[in-house]
């Protein structure tokens, strides 16, 4: 069954009771949301009702972390500076995730939603093996 | 012969001397006259026997013949004439023949020269765009060769490169490096 304008207009209600004050996902309230469905459920298409709002929670939630990949140590502050210039620059309170990938070599890679900052010596080096062929 | 002669000029001219000396002289040669018109009946029974079944016959039979043989010389030169314009027909069917051979003969040579030069121009051509194919498929060659050739090559720096860097950095170096790169994240 595909997902139709008024399914998605309810799994988009259901995403906006999902968030907090600050606009990022809550899980207590996410949770609640779903005892609630499954305490009523709708009379037809409960499974695409929640895969689309699977999906909007899933949007939402790249919108709103900040997925941060580093090779080596990273400073705490440094952390903290580059959290808060992503911040300022989408406007929006953003959850850091934090990993570390050694295949960086060396360096960091920031990605909000689509948008990725990639400042690594493996970048660099995919550059110079585009520039050598 | 002349004994007979003289006896009948003898005669002559005992007649002269005396009319009834006639009739003697026909007793005197023996003349019998019933026999004799006897003789001249048979005569004209034989003649005329003779004439409607020996001479007519023959002079039919051989006007018959005299016919056919006029006809089979006729026939003969009509043959004669027919021949000789068939001569001369054959004679011209022959030249004719022979002038048309000699054109169909100037006719293939000069299509046959045609068709070998137009065959050769062909060949040319086919040969022109063998070479040009060979070339460009010489040259795709040589242009693949050559970006695998350069991509070989810089896989084999990129990943040397990496290699030394993961083998040489120190973990410090790799902190401040981290903390560089988040700061020049955070200033663009």
């Amino acid at each position: 069954m595909v997902a139709t304008p008024a399914i998605k207009a309810t799994a988009r209600r259901l995403l906006a009771l999902s968030l907090d004050e600050q606009g990022a996902v809550s899980a207590e309230r996410a949770l609640e949301v779903i005892k609630v469905l499954e305490a009523n459920p709708p009379k037809r298409g409960l499974r695409v009702l929640l895969k689309t709002y699977a999906t909007y929670l899933e949007s939402h939630l790249t919108k709103t972390q900040a997925r941060i990949e580093h090779a080596g140590n990273l400073d705490a502050a440094a952390l903290q500076e580059l959290l808060t210039s992503l911040e300022q620059r989408y406007n929006r309170k953003l959850e850091p995730v934090v990993t570390e990938n050694p295949a960086l070599i060396a360096g960091v890679r920031a990605r909000v939603g689509d948008d990725v900052f990639d400042n690594s010596f493996a970048s660099t080096l995919q550059t110079l093996r585009q520039s050598l062929q | 012969m002349s004994g007979l002669f003289t006896h009948l000029l003898a005669a002559a001219e005992t007649v002269g001397a005396d009319g009834n000396a006639i009739s003697q002289m026909l007793h005197r040669f023996g003349v019998d006259w019933p026999f004799f018109i006897a003789q001249v009946i048979n005569f004209l029974i034989v003649g005329s026997l003779l004439y409607f079944f020996a001479v007519k016959p023959l002079s039919a039979k051989l006007q018959e013949r005299r016919d056919k043989i006029e006809d089979g010389l006729r026939y003969t030169d009509e043959m004669k004439q027919k021949l000789d314009d068939a001569q001369k027909r054959r004679d011209e069917i022959l030249k004719e023949a022979t002038i048309q051979a000699q054109d169909v003969v100037r006719q293939a040579g000069e299509q046959g020269k045609a068709v070998l030069s137009q065959q050769s121009q062909q060949a040319a051509e086919q040969a022109e765009d063998i070479l040009k194919k060979a070339r460009e498929q010489a040259d795709q060659q040589y242009e693949a060769m050559l970006k695998q050739v350069r991509q070989e090559a810089a896989d084999l720096v990129v990943q040397t490169t990496a290699q030394l860097l993961k083998r040489d950095l120190a973990s410090d170096e790799r902190g401040r490096i981290a903390d560089e790169a988040a700061k020049s994240i955070s200033r663009k």
